[in-house]
């Protein structure tokens, strides 16, 4: 103990004795290590950190999977709802989870609402207490939509000015009424997917009467998905092993609802997962990135530090003359340089705070948990463990390098010659040869989501995005059919007909359409509907599913989609007129690879009695899904045979989203002023917006690996300087010998891009590697693409033969006589 | 060979110039053996420099076998360097990382020669020098006495036609010093011409002449009896 607080002291001395490299070492340290603080707070809290929910790892999604029809995420029917609940054997609880678009209606100004129909057991599952009032429990339990109604903190304070006799209040949903049973606190977020934002009202749904199907049909799956808790002991293992015998047994009994083609069965995925989602690839590689960073900035310290400790040698023989031991020789040069990384974590700890700040108005704001990234005693602990890592990292080479001294004494008694210690300048040369290899593989991953991204924006959308808005509006489902304000079609068609003449007399706006459902506008929602196809029996194996749309006859005109064959709608085809659809491309080839569509009759699988519907013509394909997701089948009906609730307005103008949005509202709003109006956007934005986790991780990606290059050039820079200095004789012997300043050049710069290559190689090896991993993260792109291998290749040995240049150059300015004096 | 006309050679330091070598007048002929003496500082080292066109700082007509050196650039003086002259230093300056094969081959590395032919001319050097068991050993290992035979050989393994030795027995005891100087010896006999720069009277008995210098000034050279110090030294 004494003797570290000895080594302490020495070791501080030491450090103010020379203050440059100090405050070199500590800023370089500080900033690596606060980048990787902040990042690792993101981490920590979107990924490592448990749910905030009792037994978290108790909590499960459940999964509907189709192979046969190539669906991985398939709806749930009442009935199985029941099943997994009553039969199953498996969970404690489980709830349906049914993300749904709202109006709330009955304040001052209409909204629109995130809401979430979910079982009675949803928040008693998850143990989640409210703030204020009650959840639901057991005796809510209707076969329809429950009275009460759950909401959000955020709701309460939007809403109700956090008016603490909230309770009891009615409110109308969808022109329901609805009483407010209790308010969640607000670290309370909905586990799962979500429309648009965070859940803001929570109603629970029996899902056995109206506005549902009833009697209920197996077959009929629109809950779109559940959550469940595991019985108690149970592992993951034994409840998808109990699960698998269940859904065989389910599709023993009912051979007719799940056909063996189908390969219908069930997958439970760790809720956690289900919350993260796909961003924990990209989370990961970037705390790798980081980290590279970090360990290229220990290299860089290392070898000052290793050429500085060359310059000690005599001290430390001098400590080895009065019998310090080797080891305690190697416990003060670590001491020194954890003492040094330590006075970096220290400076790190308020870079954090605002490294984490910059690192939060980067982030889209789709990561989950966001609300959770903190800097706490995790990130804390964090700082200090990484110092002394760090510290212990780069103090190693110095430290080894005494305890070589001993050795190299004996070996160099009596040489005279010129030159510099093997030894040193082979862990010199192996850092700059690290420093290279992890610089590319950085470059080489940012280089692939570089061009990613480029080959995701150069994709053909299927419909031209140039000035073209959208708005939206949902047009209520009241669970009452009496509260309905457009209970007919005729009266939908009205209200659409009125709107799109008010939105089309608007100044700036050229043409309107609507579309409903899900519209190829990089509408994340999903609305796969089976259909059946006339004539097409005993195959009923391959019930093919479609995404389901509304469009009015120019929708595709104001969209500029393509028409392949056929005919778009016309105003015939209306609610009087013959059942109708379009389908597009995708659909086409997948369900008619041999024949024509158009003029077949196929019959969706929504909603009760939907007639057959003769499909009229194909429009083209578009990334309906984001532009770097595959293509899915599209249906459309017209808008003026069906009601799809979702409502969106295309607009093509020359006035900007901005300033449409008011008229917009106001324009609808004369029609019926209960409708809130919402998103009212650019396609262009949206677009845009969906790229925003692609755009986040190469811009974290291209700095991080910029600044690699840079401290690697440095790196390279510094210890060739260094070669140099310590060759300054040799080169001065050498021109004695004939070599001329053009043979000097070559010398050292041969000497050092041997070692940047050698880096080089090794970086593209290990690229080939590691980048398999993060294939899921790239598009269009091969993970070993040549172009980006060969550019990053030549662009990174471009940068080191300049960092080689300076030093060789000056290298070759020597004069040798002033060299040859040197002694 | 050589002929220096009114040579001088200053340094810029703080206070203004200071004269190292100053109206040098010096004539040396093919094939003579010439010693430089005197004291420390007297700017020994430099004229070796300019003589072995390492220098490019002076003034005055330097004429080397047909080229008027003071006319030549950088470029045609170093060639010049490297077809006719050798050098061997006082403190060797082997170079530690190589061997002494190595060793010998670098100078003719930086001459146009293939590769074949510099290794029969290293192999020929290694053989004549009688130090072809050394070849693989690295300059640490070797005794001061073989260290200065490698440097010697090294300067000739490129056949010069003059041998700069400036005070190559100055770390070596007197036995070992014997045995460089009667090499010396025996290549001057083979018709290099030598100049080495020495303290030590024994050495400098090997020499035909020997030229004495101080502050800068030729004080006595046999060949040039006008040589002398000024009463004054002019600014
Ligand atoms: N780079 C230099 N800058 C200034 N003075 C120098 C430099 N190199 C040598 N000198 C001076 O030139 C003089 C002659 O040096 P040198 O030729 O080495 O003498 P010698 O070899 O006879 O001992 C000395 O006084 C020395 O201090
Ligand atoms: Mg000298």
């Amino acid at each position: 103990m004494e003797t570290l607080i000895q080594d302490v002291r020495y070791g501080l001395r030491m450090l103010r004795k020379a203050p440059g490299f100090t405050a070199v070492a500590v800023t370089t340290l500080a900033l690596g290590i606060g980048a990787n603080t902040a990042l690792f707070s993101v981490v920590d809290a979107v990924l490592l950190r448990p749910l905030a929910y009792q037994q978290p790892e108790q909590l499960v999604s459940v999964k509907v999977e189709m192979p046969g029809i190539n669906l991985a995420d398939g709806g749930i029917s009442q009935p199985e709802l029941d099943d997994f609940q009553r039969r199953s054997g498996v969970f404690a609880q489980v709830s349906a989870v049914w993300p749904i678009s709202a109006n709330i209606t009955g304040r001052e100004r209409p909204e629109r609402v995130e809401a979430n129909a979910v079982s009675t057991s949803f928040f008693t599952l998850l143990e989640a207490k409210p703030a204020l009032g009650r959840v639901f429990n057991d005796g809510d339990y209707r076969p329809g939509f429950t009275e009460g109604a759950v909401i959000s903190d955020s709701l309460w304070h939007k809403m109700f000015g956090a008016d603490p006799n909230v309770l009891g209040q009615a409110i109308r949903l969808d022109t329901d009424l609805y009483t407010i049973i209790g308010v969640m606190p607000p670290e309370f977020r909905h586990p799962g997917r979500t429309l648009r934002q965070d859940v803001e009202i929570w109603v629970a749904a029996g899902y056995a009467a109206d506005p549902f199907p009833h009697p209920p049909v197996r077959t009929q799956r629109f809950i779109p998905g559940a959550i469940a808790r595991l019985q108690p002991g149970m592992t993951m293992a034994q409840a998808q092993s109990r699960l698998d015998a269940f859904a065989a047994q389910l599709r023993e009994q009912y051979p007719t609802d799940y056909p063996a083609t189908v390969g219908w069965h069930l997958r439970l995925v760790p809720l956690q997962q289900v919350v993260v989602g796909n961003v924990s690839l990209m989370l990961y590689l970037l705390l790798a990135a980081v980290g590279a960073v970090l360990l290229i900035a220990c290299v860089n310290i290392a070898s000052l530090l290793l050429a500085r400790s060359s310059a000690r040698q005599r001290e430390v023989a001098i400590r080895q003359a009065l019998g310090a031991g080797t080891w305690r020789l190697i416990r003060q040069t670590l001491t020194e340089s954890v003492l040094l990384s330590l006075c970096g974590g220290l400076l790190a700890v308020p870079l954090t705070f605002w490294l984490k700040n910059i690192l939060l108005t980067l982030v889209p704001s789709s990561l989950p948990r966001l609300s959770e990234v903190a800097v706490n005693g995790r990130t804390l602990l964090f700082v200090i463990s990484v110092s002394v890592i760090t510290g212990l990292l780069f103090g190693l080479a110095p430290a080894l390098q005494v305890s070589r001294w001993r050795l190299m004494e004996k070996l160099n008694q009596g040489a005279r010659g010129v030159g510099m210690a093997s030894h040193q300048h082979r862990s010199l040369s192996a850092l700059v040869i690290c420093e290279f290899a992890l610089s590319l593989v950085l470059l080489v991953s940012a280089g692939l989501l570089l061009r990613s991204f480029w080959k995701v924006l150069q994709v053909e959308p299927g419909f031209n995005s140039d000035h073209l808005v959208t708005a939206q509006f949902w047009l209520p489902v009241p669970n009452d059919p009496k509260n309905n304000p457009y209970p007919t079609q005729e009266k939908v068609n009205v209200f659409m007909d009125e709107v799109l003449r008010r939105v089309g007399a608007l100044p700036g706006v050229k043409e309107t359409a609507i579309g409903g459902g899900v519209i190829p506008t990089l509408n994340t929602l999903r609305n796969a509907v089976a259909f059946t196809i006339e004539g097409r029996i005993g195959a009923a194996g391959e019930a093919p599913t479609a995404e389901l749309g509304a469009a009015t006859p120019n929708l595709f005109h104001v969209l500029q989609t393509p028409l392949i064959r056929g005919r778009v709608f016309t105003e015939a085809d209306d609610d009087k007129g013959e059942p109708v659809m379009l389908i597009d491309q995708t659909a086409a080839e997948r369900y008619w690879p041999h024949g024509d569509p158009v003029g077949k009759r196929i019959q969706p699988q929504f909603g009760r009695g939907q007639p057959l519907r003769r499909v009229v013509g194909v429009v083209g394909r578009s990334r309906g899904d984001g532009l770097d997701a595959p293509y899915a089948p599209h249906m459309f009906v017209p808008a003026r045979q069906i009601n799809l609730n979702t409502i969106t307005v295309y607009i093509r103008t020359e006035a900007s989203p901005e300033a449409l949005a008011e008229p917009i509202r106001r324009a609808v709003q004369e029609v019926n002023p209960d409708l809130p109006v919402f998103g009212v956007r650019s396609v262009q934005s949206i677009i845009s917006d969906s790229l925003a986790s692609r755009r986040f991780a190469l811009q974290i990606l291209l700095f991080f690996a910029a600044t690699a290059m840079l401290l690697a050039a440095i790196g390279i820079y510094g210890v060739m300087a260094y070669f140099v200095s310590q060759r300054v004789r040799e080169i001065g012997v050498r021109m004695a010998l004939g070599a001329q300043r053009g043979d000097v050049l070559k010398l050292v710069v041969r000497q050092g891009m041997s070692l940047a290559l050698v880096g080089v190689v090794l970086g593209l090896v290990t690229s080939l590697f590691l980048m398999r991993l993060i294939s899921r993260l790239l598009f269009g792109v091969s993970s070993a693409d040549p172009v980006t291998l060969v550019i990053l290749t030549a662009l990174l040995a471009a940068v080191a033969f300049l960092a080689n240049y300076i030093p060789a150059s000056r290298a070759a300015r020597i004069d040798p006589m002033v060299a040859l004096r040197h002694e | 060979m050589i002929q220096l006309r009114n040579i001088e050679r200053t340094y810029k330091t703080g206070a203004g110039v200071t004269y190292v070598l100053r109206r040098i007048n010096l004539d040396i002929r093919d094939g003579e053996f010439i010693t430089v003496m005197g004291p420390s500082g007297s700017g020994k080292s430099t004229l070796m420099s300019i003589l072995g066109m390492l220098d490019d700082s002076w003034a005055g007509e330097y004429n080397f076998l047909e080229h008027e050196v003071h006319k030549l650039d950088r470029k045609k003086r170093s060639e010049l360097n490297r077809k006719y002259i050798g050098f061997v230093f006082q403190s060797y300056h082997l170079l530690d990382n190589l061997t002494v094969y190595e060793n010998l081959d670098v100078p003719l590395s930086y001459r146009n020669i293939s590769r074949g032919q510099r290794a029969s001319m290293v192999a020929e050097i290694l053989d004549r020098f009688q130090i072809v068991g050394k070849k693989d050993l690295y300059p640490s290992q070797l005794s001061g006495g073989q260290q200065q035979l490698v440097g010697v050989a090294r300067a000739v393994v490129g056949n010069p036609k003059l041998i700069l030795a400036d005070e190559p027995t100055g770390n070596l005891h007197s036995s070992q010093s014997k045995e460089i100087m009667d090499l010396f010896k025996k290549l001057n006999d083979a018709g290099t011409t030598i100049i080495q720069v020495t303290h030590s009277e024994l050495n400098a008995a090997y020499g035909h002449r020997t030229i004495q210098l101080f502050d800068g000034w030729i004080t006595s050279d046999p060949a040039n009896p006008q040589a002398r110090i000024p009463a004054v030294a002019t600014p």
